[in-house]
């Protein structure tokens, strides 16, 4: 048994002269990609936008560059680029999150929950968009601040200073509106 | 306020998550894309745009209802199938196609993929099989047909591995080498078939394999040879290994280029350690202490572990060595609180610190602090049954399949998988294979001709006759 082949970038690298690799990917991947987008962009082009992310990561996985970030970073910078692609999706997805509960239907928590994520959703939406990207990259995405760097194409200098001036301005939204209970940082 | 952390739980919590069909959906759209680059039917990456889906969906079933047609399925094509669904492989006509279930026989890890060897019921009585996956043994797919006489596998990555007989006393072994992740295979040198006991080893991409020579039915071998090569080709170097004659080799371990021979005498001495520092080519004698009793296996998990099971006759004992084999200690862990070791006790390490022992007596157990500690491995109730006989092997350091053996009359084999490193096991569903086989290219094989003489006895009806043959 060789150890660590079982890695992304050991799989990536596989599928180069077996394209069928790649699929190890897709199963490693395509739940946060696809909670990622679908908060972004609704779930109903979220469907789409994934299959396009892990598409557009097949077609160009020849030029992946393993120093320039982990192979989760890089499908999240794909993702994101084509959340700018349908910026107007996300923006409407976001107000409509903040100003009706039409996409909450899942839930079935209480009436305060949905006021949180409401006023959640609001202060969301204030927010600059390369700002937002950073706070969902690590908030939905689990990305470390390098991570979250590299998927965005930015120095980890401006991830540390967008999401704490981010985090800055949300905490004070949301302490106009209401109590909220903040946890999990990212790793650094 | 500036050092704390948002929570986005709430949101994130209320965004719906990817549902079955919605998986299955996307995985199916990208599997279009990768039978499309595998058959080579759609525009090539450099030319490739993003396109519409329905655009996209067209070309590519244009594409395939082309491939269906003229060519032949290519069986790594269900490959990626395998991790959304229980793969089945693709009969090439629908018309009288069942299916058969398949009796495991033997499995083997390596590079996060399992292989299994195995039999199924066909026209001719039992054929064999060879089916291999990819996500850690929810679904298996085949492969192609093993070569004959072998009973177990080797494999060194996710091409390259072997199939060998080991030999007995009264049969010859048999090694046969893939580089095609066991589509095709290809017999061993001479030298290797003559032996009535025959060890191999992969490690960092080369192979080693010990094979005693001139041996006499029930009377021994006179010489010992160590062959070598990359695992990527058979290209094999073969030496004599330097021992007297009446000593010989019982234990072959290797990491890299360093290679450990355990030798005894028929005086029945304590074992000595040869070892080589530059893939045997050269061998010293290492002073070694610790490796007691008649007969000693040892498997190296870096260029200084050595994890050993050693036999005395009337019971075995587990040894282990961080100094490259200069001293081996026998593991404090299993001498509290368990029986006895029997003489066919076997450890199988996993890293410097972590290994599965069997003792050779029901059960099976773990350790994860360099055997100062032993757990049960309860991959089923039937842990401790004394019908089966149990083989355990690795994808990963966290992918495991263990093969239970049906030892009594009117049974059958099973099997039962973890992905969490023995934490949690489930049971594996028998795989099954249409009958009759759909053809499997074989690319790799050395053809010889319509003639199909002893060598090809064994292969499956169906299949596509690429012929192993002698080098």
């Amino acid at each position: 048994m060789t150890q660590g082949v079982g890695s992304d970038e050991a799989a990536l690298r596989a599928s180069l002269a077996d394209s069928a690799r790649f699929a190890m990917l897709f199963e490693r991947h395509v739940d946060v990609i696809h909670r990622y987008l679908s908060f972004r962009v609704g779930p109903d082009l979220a469907e789409d936008l994934t299959a396009e992310t892990f598409a557009r990561a097949f077609a160009g996985r020849r030029r992946y560059q393993v120093d320039r970030g982990s192979v989760k970073a890089w499908l999240f910078g794909i993702a994101t680029n084509l959340v700018r692609e349908n910026h107007r999706d996300e923006q409407k997805r976001i107000r409509a999150l903040a100003i009706s509960n039409e996409d909450l239907r899942c839930c079935t928590d209480g009436v305060g929950q949905v006021a949180e994520r409401l006023r959640l959703a609001a202060a969301l939406a204030s927010l600059k968009p390369e700002w937002r990207s950073v706070v969902l990259v690590i908030g939905i995405g689990g990305l470390s601040y390098e991570e979250t760097a590299a998927a965005l194409h930015i120095p980890i200098g401006t991830v540390r200073s967008r999401y704490s001036r981010a985090r800055n301005q949300l905490a004070a939204s949301l302490a106009d509106t209401g109590e909220h209970n903040v946890t999990g940082d990212p790793v650094p | 306020m500036t050092d704390t952390p948002l929570d986005l739980s709430p949101l994130v919590d209320s965004t719906p998550g990817l549902t079955p069909e919605a998986r299955e959906r996307l995985a199916a759209r990208l599997q279009t894309l990768i039978e499309s680059e595998q058959v080579g039917h759609v525009e090539s990456r450099r030319t490739w745009q993003p396109a519409s889906w329905t655009h996209r969906a067209v070309v590519v079933a244009v594409a395939a209802a082309i491939v269906v047609v003229f060519f032949v399925p290519l069986p790594h094509v269900s490959l990626f199938h395998s991790l959304v669904a229980p793969a089945k492989t693709t009969p090439a006509s629908t018309s009288t196609v069942t299916s058969a279930k398949v009796t495991p026989t033997a499995v083997t890890g390596a590079d996060g993929d399992l292989w299994l060897l195995g039999t199924y019921p066909c026209a001719t009585g039992t054929c064999p099989v060879l089916l291999r996956s990819s996500d850690g043994g929810e679904a298996f797919v085949r492969v192609g047909t093993p070569p004959p006489s072998a009973d177990t596998l080797a494999f060194a990555n996710r091409e390259d591995g072997y199939a060998y007989f080991e030999g007995a006393t009264t049969v010859k072994s048999v090694l046969y080498w893939t580089g095609d992740g066991g589509r095709s295979w290809r017999l061993e040198p001479a030298a290797f078939q003559e032996s009535q006991s025959l060890s191999i080893v992969t490690t960092e991409g080369r192979a080693y394999v010990l094979a005693d020579e001139g041996c006499v039915e029930n009377g021994g071998c006179k010489t010992l040879d160590l062959g070598s090569s990359t695992v990527t080709s058979d290209r094999w170097t073969i030496r004599r290994v330097p021992i007297d004659a009446a000593e010989y080799s019982v234990g072959l371990a290797a990491f890299g280029a360093k290679v450990w021979l355990i030798v005894v005498s028929d005086g029945g001495s304590s074992a000595k350690v040869l070892v080589s520092d530059d893939g045997g080519a050269t061998f010293t004698n290492l002073p070694s202490t610790g490796m007691g009793g008649l007969a000693c296996r040892a498997r190296a998990t870096s260029a200084t572990t050595l994890w050993g099971f050693c036999a005395t006759g009337n019971v075995g004992g587990v040894v282990r060595s961080t100094d490259g084999g200069r001293n081996f200690s026998t593991v404090s862990g299993w001498m509290r609180g368990h029986r006895p070791a029997a003489n066919g006790g076997l450890i199988l390490p996993l890293s410097n610190t972590e290994a599965v022992f069997q003792p050779g007596v029901a059960g099976m157990w773990l350790t994860r602090d360099g055997g100062a500690h032993f757990s049960a491995v309860r991959f089923s109730s039937l842990w401790l049954s004394d019908s089966y006989g149990f083989d355990i092997t690795f994808a990963s350091t966290t992918a495991w399949l263990v093969l239970g053996v049906d030892e009594g009359p009117g049974g059958s084999n099973l099997m039962w998988r973890t992905s969490n490193g023995g934490r949690t096991w489930q049971s594996v569903r028998p795989p099954t294979v249409p009958t009759p086989l759909p053809a499997v290219p074989l690319s790799h094989a050395e053809r010889v001709g319509a003639g199909c003489g002893p060598r090809c006895a064994d292969i499956g009806p169906g299949d596509v006759v690429g012929l192993l043959s002698a080098r």
